[in-house]
């Protein structure tokens, strides 16, 4: 991995916020995304975890310009793509594709898998003949574990790790570098997760693509990513190499998050020092000053609700925002 | 002498579509015991919500229950009439579902609907009901409980309405309580919320409760029983540890090794996975159901359905490898005949 090099993925400042209500004149401005910055090198793996509401999704579609960024920079690959227009942006999206969560909701049901698969193809000129194009189209899918015979077969015919597996050939039939994958498996049962992830994680090797990997289950992220950004209501509260976020969690949300999580193996081997957070994820909708995780927090003290924490650095490759430290 | 609150003998459920019988639930038996927590893990359609269903008779058709028996307190739930069924559930049984907002009615206020559930069930008055409702929300973990009352739903966050429904489930003190993915719906830090609250409610009245997930990790953190099921049979079923650290099935095994571990140390490794899909409901029921996905199948897998083989201590497992006469391919099943040598 090349940490000294310019990294692939540079994000600056990066907002996104949305108007709530019926009337964006009502002022209501719901802070989806605030104020985040983080840079993913090539063939790193970023895991970005949070709940739901968190603002993760957001991120990651306002990455691929899926979303119109509120204010910040998107860099990639050394292009500033925060305001590009969409004719050229169009090279550059041929190089950043993204993973959808709902395997269901994303294929379009009156299509074939050839035809899913083929338009990305077509929109970008890729094939110069049909040969080839049914050539490219079946080598896709056998990267992801699908048979070319099933080319010709509508979505609905298929489970839904094939599903998804026909999700990725899509993304892959461009040969991008950098993918979003948002939840990628969370809508699969658990004997297929692991099918699916052991695919993406395949690709990675083979193909050196960079993934922003976007889920709410932390073992899947602690398995896939190199490093991890933890975010809590739109801002980035840590973020830091797999090992040590994982191991030593620095902000008292990731304290909390990580040790919510019933582990299966942790429970009988008697690791039970349990941080049960109290209430519930406040409204994103014109949040007060100060720290957001301010009202759940068992370490807060007055100054967190009046002054928001900066990111520091509190270690190397491991940064975190939070007064107490 | 413990006492045996559920026991379900045999039971078979099917569903009888346009396009022919589907057999969910294909003779299953268990029991539970009171005070207990047992868990039913597997993965969508192994029929774990239809035994749930089966067991509060509230299969809608085409959904019927077709063989079998359900004992609770020594009476069979299937045969008795549909009135004193009506008494049994709410009262002595409770369910509740994994979608928190469809299990409550969006035109009534949360207090109404409580008092709904204690006034049908017990002779107090109103006022003495709204009290108890009062109660139930504080019990819940709800601020500000005697005005809350007042709201509805809507006006409540998700993890907030899966309290009501739970303080609701548990208002006329059931004897069981059965959870269908009580947390599914709900983030990791409001799932630790709940399961809090479930635990402590248990301890207080001391409800059996039969926790159905798909999460082994919920299931390893709440039950002190787990059984695993797998295209409407029970696969395997014993106490949380014989089934986390040494499982005698095959399925079971990959279910756990296909999990990876948020503390598990060590280096990563290739995950495991379970090849193939889940089997198609109207598949032919000849041999066992696990064989085309299983790495150790035997000729015998593909014809006859095994039998469940006792492992000790209330485990079992329904797996040809467990024989004595089969050939000992799997590494786990070699562990045990050393140790049993021994």
């Amino acid at each position: 991995m090349a940490t000294d090099k310019e990294p692939l993925l540079k994000i600056k400042n990066l907002k996104k916020y949305f108007s709530a209500g019926s009337s964006f004149l009502s002022g209501h401005l719901v802070q989806a995304v605030d104020n985040i910055s983080f840079t993913i090198h090539k063939g790193q793996t970023m895991g970005l975890v949070g709940e739901s509401g968190c603002g993760k999704s957001t991120t990651g579609r306002t990455i691929i310009r899926l979303y119109e960024p509120t204010d910040g920079e998107i860099w990639f690959d050394g292009y500033d793509l925060t305001h590009l227009k969409e004719k050229n942006l169009k090279p550059l999206r041929k190089r950043m594709q993204m993973i959808f969560q709902d395997p269901y909701a994303s294929l379009n049901g009156k299509m074939t898998v050839k035809e899913i698969v083929g338009e990305a193809l077509d929109i970008h000129n890729l094939s110069s003949s049909k040969k080839e194009r049914t050539e490219m189209i079946h080598r896709q899918l056998k990267q992801v574990g699908l048979s070319p015979r099933h080319a010709d077969r509508y979505p609905h015919e298929f489970s839904g790790g094939q599903r998804q597996r026909i999700g990725i050939a899509r993304a892959l039939a461009v040969c991008p570098e950098f993918i979003v994958c948002d939840e990628p498996v969370s809508a699969l049962d658990v004997s297929i997760q692991a099918q699916v992830v052991n695919v993406l994680v395949d690709l990675r090797e083979k193909l050196d693509l960079t993934y922003l990997f976007i889920a709410h289950n932390l073992s899947i992220v602690r398995y896939i990513s190199d490093r991890v950004g933890v975010m809590y209501m739109g801002k980035l509260v840590e973020i830091a190499n797999t090992k040590k976020l994982y191991e030593t969690p620095a902000h008292p949300y990731t304290q909390a998050l990580l040790s919510a999580v019933p582990d299966p193996f942790s429970h009988i081997t008697g690791i039970k020092n349990r941080v049960i957070l109290n209430g519930e994820i406040p409204s994103s909708v014109n949040p007060s000053s100060g720290c957001r995780f301010y009202s759940r927090c068992r370490c807060a003290c007055s100054y967190c609700k009046e002054e928001e924490p900066e990111m520091k650095q509190i270690g190397s490759d491991h940064y975190a925002a939070c007064h107490i430290l | 002498m413990v006492y045996r609150i559920l026991e379900l003998k045999n039971l078979k459920t099917s569903f009888f579509t346009k396009a022919g019988e589907v057999e969910a639930v294909r003779g299953i038996s268990f029991h539970v015991d009171k005070g207990e927590a047992i868990g039913i893990v597997g993965e969508s359609g192994s029929g774990k919500s239809v035994t749930a269903l089966s067991i509060m008779k509230l299969l809608q058709p085409p959904g019927k229950i077709t063989g079998g028996q359900i004992l609770f307190k020594n009476k069979n739930l299937v045969e008795i009439p549909n009135k004193e069924m009506r008494h049994i559930r709410g009262n002595e049984m409770s369910i509740i579902f994994q979608d928190p907002t469809m299990s409550l009615n969006p035109v009534f206020t949360v207090g109404n609907q409580i008092m709904e559930a204690i006034l049908n069930h017990q002779k107090i008055s109103k006022k003495e009901a709204r009290a108890k409702a009062i109660e139930i929300l504080r019990l819940a973990g709800i601020p500000s409980a005697e005005k809350r009352l007042n709201d509805y739903p809507h006006e409540f966050s998700g993890g907030m309405r899966q309290r009501v429904i739970i303080g609701m489930a548990l208002s006329c003190e059931p004897d069981i309580l059965i959870a269908d993915e009580p947390t599914t719906a709900l983030d990791t830090t409001i799932q630790a919320q709940i399961l809090k609250l479930m635990r402590d409610l248990k301890n207080r009245w001391g409800t059996s409760i039969i926790f159905i997930t798909h999460d082994l990790g919920v299931a390893a953190d709440f039950c002190s029983r787990i059984i695993v099921m797998y295209d409407g049979l029970i696969m395997e079923e014993g106490p949380v540890k014989s089934i986390f650290f040494d499982s005698k099935h095959p399925y079971t095994r990959g279910l756990i090794e296909s999990i990876p571990g948020v503390i598990q140390k060590g280096r990563k490794k290739r995950l495991v996975s379970i090849n193939g899909i889940s089997p198609d409901l109207f598949s032919s029921h000849v041999g066992c159901p696990f064989m085309p996905r299983c790495d150790f199948a035997m000729k015998i897998c593909k014809e006859k359905q095994p039998p469940y083989f006792d492992a000790g201590e209330g485990h079992r497992s329904k797996c040809w490898l467990l024989h004595g006469e089969a050939p000992k391919k799997a590494p786990w099943v070699k562990r045990r005949c050393a140790d049993g040598n021994r």
